[in-house]
């Protein structure tokens, strides 16, 4: 499919027409220069910080900065190997993990400073926006029906030293 | 006839109402915790440990194990159901398990677990029951060397656990070794990748990090995909819950070989269910002669762990009770109940406190029916969940695996550790990376490099020292063998199919 | 009129600070445990809190905050609010660990309050199954003619620092290998891969008395009262070592004195309970019962013991 070689990504899962085949396997080639950069910066950043020893008498360098130049040449490797052969687009959605991941990172906000359930209702009405419709009933429903259930099973059952509410102030 | 004596002795012991009693608010409260993510048999034994003070210590420790091992059994439901491993040991259960609830067959993987756990477990208490001090005295054997060299073996198979290619797995074995070197390092006491982090210092819990990998990057991919209940109501009758004969077929001798293989994990000191479950895999796999079923629902797949991390769990006992040898922090916690109460577990506990050992094996006995009973019976209950529709579902998941989390430490940034594993999780979904071998390496990495640095102090620097020792030596052959024998046929298989269209090449 | 109104502030105010003394503690006090639950010190810990538990009649929680030497608890208790609600109890690794860890996020000496010595015990050296000798005198002999390996259970723990104090002022050769805690050392001790390890009497006796590796002797001028058998290092003429092991209580730093005080004498008092007392003898451990000051005179002695030992013979985390 000439001219289409440039549409490599496609955001948020949106479906397209048909399957699209691509003349390089952008997914690994994507993918696999990412490990190798995230393997690159892991062995600089170690060799730069820790002493290396040598390897009859390793010092705490040594192991993470020979897995970081393993890990760059493997991911070169799958970039490789995806340079040489067809693929698909990569099929990413970028809505759905950012509201999952922020309702992850709102329960450990909220959890210390405010106690368990408003932390579990907090996280699980964001967590609903996930699915892109709004159902403020469905969501409020939901937020409290996990708030008693948890507080039944971790507080009342398991007896989790977790306060149910807390006033930071 | 000595056996016998004692084994009465112990039925006397294990069967008084108090100690049954006992034995079944462990295995009840072992499957509760392990269903739900995160909360392991540590946080629920550290929980009940105050309360043994009060207790005669044979029901105390009847208790805690029942816990122990009930873990186990209620932690592969959630693997299976939603691809969150309940329990560490469950996490490659995952792997084949979520796949069979895909296609309608939750039930028969539940099924087949709670046979799986029965059949390891009963395997697990009879090496216990005839071989403990034998073995105990081999397990003394393993130093630094040894270990070093059956980790290197454990990386070489888990490579292959994922039916990804070859260098996308090693990459993925290579990454997790990295991501576990965070933390302070145990020969150095250097602060590694911590940036300063105090909550980093102790390393990344492998909890958060499988529930994250697993689970939330699963929630992430199937939102909005998964509308409804992931199966429909027939799909939870009864009938749907028996194993077909071909399942029978294939299961029994994964079954019988990963017996073996997690009884020699269990009652290795250090080593444990979790690597137990590993290495059960990875040699199903290695063995089968259809290895491209792996990953997509095969059954054996499900069995293997799921028999290797129970039979671990009886033979983690071996160096506890008889050498007094705490083989894991929840090991170390059984012994702490002995020894409030002035017993001084090790190789004359057996002799001195006969009805206190024998009696714990015939309650592991019980503890094990006990849990085929309550299982069984529960398999319908927990299928009925795939009902509820999967924008109810995805939620209550987010906030059981976060609060899991929180619950390990009271540590409010080992809920960032799940988010940041989450998010890996997904970002390798979508360059079709696999993450199990990523797990593996995580597992294995610190085992490898500490025992190396031991080796390498014990051997004053000098390698041929550790090639030199039986046991190491045969194994790094053996690991050499390995490397040698999958290049060879990697090479045949690439001049075998140059020919077809490189096409087909897209791989899950 | 002003008169009256001040007279009663500072009437009320030291009615407060009385009252606020004798209603300690004001509500649950969680006591802190920087090692894993089951060990030696989480036992100790949970022990006394039954015996505290029923002298305040106040629910004492043990809460097992593990991990880098003992660091990471402690590093909770300098966070903490110094009202006596959050204890901890550590080990002497509380002052070996900032010998090596020099990077905390607190200051082990204005951040911590000594409160008292609760347990003490000499160190003892234990051998293993690859050791000939059955006393000190033999072991020193050995050592010098074959070096040891050394385990420990971590690096910068008590036992790594012990080791090497013995190796300095002993002029003993040899490697230390860190171990993963005081069981695994002892195991590698059982299965003959290393030889030494040093670890207060609760750590070893057990296996001591189940003959699985032998007690060669304790360090210190003078021999054992609970182990009379065992040679001491001081008759084997090896000088300078003049260090106990112990189990102590600690609470935050820029804590009231006189609540340290009513902390101090409650604790003693519970130290020298009958049940606590037992538990002690089990594991051939004496009772610290010490002033607040002398408690923390120790632990800054021994912080500048151990801060020079890591440096004349070169540890540090690098």
């Amino acid at each position: 499919m000439p001219g289409l070689s440039s549409v490599w990504f496609r955001p948020d899962g949106a479906r397209w027409e048909e399957d699209i085949v691509l003349d390089r396997d952008y997914r690994d080639i994507a993918g696999g220069l990412l490990v190798a950069a995230f393997g690159a910066a892991s062995g600089l950043y170690s060799l730069a910080h820790y002493r290396l020893g040598t390897v009859t008498s390793m010092g705490p360098g040594m192991f993470p900065t020979a897995l970081g130049v393993l890990l760059a040449l493997g991911g070169l490797g799958i970039a490789l190997g995806g340079a040489t052969r067809r693929g698909y687009p990569v099929d990413a959605r970028i809505l759905t993990p950012v509201i999952i991941l922020v309702s992850i990172s709102v329960f450990a906000l909220m959890i210390e400073p405010f106690g368990l359930i408003p932390s579990v209702f907090s996280a699980s009405v964001i967590a609903c926006l996930a699915e892109l419709r709004v159902r403020p009933v469905t969501k409020l429903v939901l937020g409290t029906v996990l708030s008693a259930l948890t507080w039944l099973i971790f507080i009342a059952g398991l007896r989790l030293t977790i306060p149910a509410f807390d006033w930071p102030f | 006839m000595d056996m016998l004596a004692n084994l009465a002795l112990g039925l006397e012991t294990a069967v008084s109402p108090v100690n049954l009693l006992y034995c079944f608010l462990g295995v009840f409260l072992g499957t509760f915790v392990g269903v739900i993510p995160g909360v392991g048999p540590l946080a629920a034994i550290s929980m009940l440990f105050p309360v043994t003070f009060h207790l005669d210590p044979t029901s105390a420790l009847i208790m805690l194990a029942g816990i122990w091992y009930g873990t186990t059994y209620g932690g592969s439901t959630a693997a299976i159901l939603l691809n969150i491993p309940g329990a560490t040991s469950a996490a490659v259960t995952c792997l084949d398990g979520y796949p069979m609830s895909r296609q309608g067959r939750a039930g028969v993987a539940l099924l087949m677990t709670t046979v799986a756990s029965f059949l390891g477990g009963s395997f697990g208490i009879i090496i216990l029951t005839m071989f403990s001090p034998i073995i105990a005295k081999y397990a003394l054997a393993f130093g630094p060397a040894e270990y070093f060299s059956l980790m290197v073996l454990g990386l070489v198979a888990a490579s292959t656990i994922s039916n990804a290619s070859a260098i996308k797995g090693l990459s993925m074995v290579v990454l997790g070794m990295l991501v576990a070197t965070t933390g302070m390092d145990s020969q150095s006491g250097v602060p590694r990748f911590t940036f300063g982090n105090l909550d980093l210092l102790d390393g990344l819990g492998i909890s958060a990090m499988a529930m994250g990998l697993f689970g939330i990057g699963e929630i992430i991919a199937s939102v909005r995909n998964v509308d409804t209940g992931s199966v429909d109501a027939k799909n939870v009758t009864f009938r749907s819950m028996i194993p077909t004969r071909d399942d029978w077929g294939r299961s029994w001798m994964p079954m019988f070989r990963s017996a073996w293989v997690g009884s020699f994990f269990g009652a290795l000191p250090g080593t444990g269910p979790s690597i137990a479950s590993v290495m059960a895999y990875a040699v199903e796999k290695r063995i089968s002669r259809t290895p491209e079923r792996f990953g997509e629902g095969a059954i054996e797949g499900v069995v293997a762990p799921e028999t290797a991390n129970n039979a671990a769990d009886q033979t983690a006992f071996i160096p506890t009770l008889t050498l007094g040898i705490p083989g894991s922090a929840t090991m170390a916690l059984m012994l702490g109940a002995l020894m409030v109460h002035g017993i001084n577990p090790g190789p004359n506990l057996i002799v001195q406190q006969p009805s206190l050992f024998w009696g714990l094996i015939m309650s592991f006995w019980i503890g094990n029916l006990l849990l085929v009973i309550l299982n069984l019976p529960l398999i319908g209950l927990w299928i009925r969940l795939l009902l509820i529709p999967y924008n109810w579902m995805y939620p209550a998941i987010i906030i059981f695996v976060c609060i899991g989390a929180y619950s390990v430490r009271y540590v409010a940034f080992d809920v960032v550790v799940v988010m940041a594993f989450g998010a890996l999780g997904y970002i390798l979904r979508v360059f079709a990376l696999p993450a199990a071998p990523l797990l593996l390496g995580f597992v294995l990495g610190p085992l490898v490099e500490q025992n190396f640095r031991r080796a390498m102090v014990l051997a004053r620097g000098d390698f041929t020292e550790i090639l030199a020792r039986p046991v190491s030596g045969v194994v790094l052959g053996l690991v050499a063998l390995m490397l040698v024998w999958s290049a060879v046929s990697a090479w045949r298989r690439r001049s075998a199919d140059l020919a077809p269209e490189e096409m087909n090449s897209r791989t899950g | 009129m002003r008169h009256v109104l001040s007279l009663a502030t500072a009437l009320a105010v030291i009615a407060g600070a009385a009252a606020a003394q004798d209603d300690y503690p004001s509500g649950p006090v969680t006591l802190l445990v920087p090692y894993s639950p089951g060990g030696s010190t989480d036992r100790t810990a949970r022990a006394l809190a039954t015996v505290l538990e029923e002298k305040w009649g106040q629910p004492l929680v043990v809460e097992n905050r593990p991990g880098a030497g003992s660091m990471i608890g402690t590093a909770a208790l300098a966070q903490a609010e110094p009202d006596g609600q959050t204890l901890l109890l550590n080990t002497a690794t509380f002052a070996t660990a900032p010998a090596i860890q020099t990077d905390l996020p607190f200051d082990p000496r204005e951040d911590i309050t000594p409160i008292t010595m609760v347990a003490t015990s000499p160190y003892v050296v234990v051998g293993g199954a690859e050791v000939e000798a059955e006393n000190f005198a033999d072991f020193l002999a050995e050592a010098r003619e074959d070096p040891m390996f050394f385990a420990t259970a971590g690096v910068g723990s008590s036992s790594h620092f012990t080791a090497e104090l013995l190796a300095q002022q002993a002029e003993l050769p040899g490697d230390v290998v860190h171990f993963s805690g005081g069981g695994d050392a002892n195991t590698q001790l059982m299965g003959g891969h290393a030889d030494i390890y040093i670890s207060t009497t609760a750590s070893v006796m057990p296996y001591v008395n189940n003959g699985q590796v032998k007690a060669l002797g304790v360090l210190g001028a003078e021999r054992f009262e609970l182990l009379p058998d065992v040679q001491s290092s001081g008759e084997n003429d090896v000088e300078g070592i003049d260090i106990n092991g112990w189990v102590g209580m600690f609470a935050p730093g820029g804590m009231d004195a006189e609540l340290v005080e009513t902390i101090n004498a409650d604790v003693n008092e519970a130290i020298r309970s009958d049940s606590f007392m037992q538990l002690l003898e089990e594991n051939f451990v004496l009772p610290g019962d010490t002033t607040a000051d002398e408690f923390s005179q120790i632990v800054y002695d021994e912080m500048d013991t151990w801060a020079g030992l890591a440096e004349s013979r070169g540890i540090s985390a690098q």
